[in-house]
């Protein structure tokens, strides 16, 4: 993978790594970056510097933000999401256990 | 899903009494994410299977000397973890490495280089309407939201569970899942990333309000 100017970046140790390229840290923030610093960014894991350049994009981008905006949204989707059913044969496979030894104790 | 945060001294006064009906609650409440994590451990489903059910077995075993330092939750998982670790965990190189390579969002998505505003999005991403739950594009939006997430690849998919679902700190998914901190970050960024886009997907095609 190369980014727009050209420049390889190493496969998959994306995120922090990003910024330790001096094209990166020479040039302002793109969206292609923002999009792989945003966990770092919820995570409260970026450095002063590059969360103000991170927040400084932001501000100027309604794609970035469009899209923070919505991972937030996916997040909190998450949270409320409660589980399928278990396979019923399994269940009862735990219920029945529970039965046998209850009372064992 | 079920929040830690309860008094749980009732339910397990129920447990230590026999109580089916506590015991099916409990086990509603969290087998499900435990199966779904026990997947990312090992390397069959009927493996997952006894993983679980022996931490069941565990949590029955141990419910009369039970003390409330942790939530069962935590118990429940941190004791999973254990017994999935001693029957010996995949190769870590299947796990952590597995489709991390490439971009977060498809490159198809942002000018080219040597374009205009190379590095900037060619079309906005979708904006995802925050939308009650008790709403018919809410129950849409969470339907579309586990579908992908049962669709990821295991490793993404616990991390994931853990921490977006259940709650669980990064550094409590690290010890459950036995990864390194950078690898819980990718694998949370990567799963988190592809549920958005299939989000963003569906709330395109949805007809203009």
């Amino acid at each position: 993978m190369t980014y727009p100017d050209g420049h390889r970046i190493s496969l998959w140790r994306r995120g922090a790594e990003v910024l330790k390229s001096p094209f990166v840290r020479r040039r302002p923030l793109r969206c292609q970056d923002l999009v792989e610093l945003v966990t770092l960014y919820l995570e409260g894991e970026l450095d002063k510097t590059t969360r103000a350049r991170f927040e400084a994009h932001l501000r100027g981008c309604d794609g970035c933000a469009a899209y923070l905006d919505g991972l937030r949204v996916t997040i909190s989707t998450l949270g409320t999401l409660t589980e399928d059913q278990l396979d019923p044969v399994f269940r009862d496979r735990l219920l029945e256990t529970f039965a046998g030894m209850a009372g064992s104790w | 899903m079920v929040a830690g945060t309860t008094d749980e001294s009732a339910l397990i006064a129920a447990l230590r009494a026999g109580d089916q009906q506590a015991f099916a609650q409990l086990v509603d409440a969290y087998a499900p994410a435990m199966l779904r994590v026990a997947r990312g451990y090992v390397a069959s489903l009927q493996t997952a299977e006894e993983v679980v059910q022996d931490t069941w077995i565990a949590l029955i075993r141990g419910i009369s000397t039970f003390e409330a330092r942790s939530s069962l939750k935590t118990w429940l998982f941190a004791v999973m973890a254990n017994i999935a670790k001693a029957r010996g965990l995949r190769e870590s190189r299947d796990r952590d490495h597995l489709a991390l390579t490439g971009a977060t969002v498809d490159p198809a998505r942002f000018h080219g280089p040597g374009e205009p505003g190379a590095g900037s999005w060619i079309e906005a991403p979708a904006a995802i309407p925050d939308t009650p739950e008790d709403t018919v594009l809410g129950r849409e939006l969470r339907a579309v939201a586990q579908t992908e997430l049962d669709k990821l690849p295991e490793q993404w998919r616990a991390v994931v569970t853990l921490r977006d679902m259940l709650g669980f700190s990064s550094s409590e998914v690290c010890d459950l899942l036995n990864i390194t901190a950078a690898n819980q970050r990718v694998l949370l960024h990567r799963g988190r990333a592809a549920i958005r886009s299939s989000l963003d997907d569906y709330v395109k095609c949805q007809p203009a309000p």
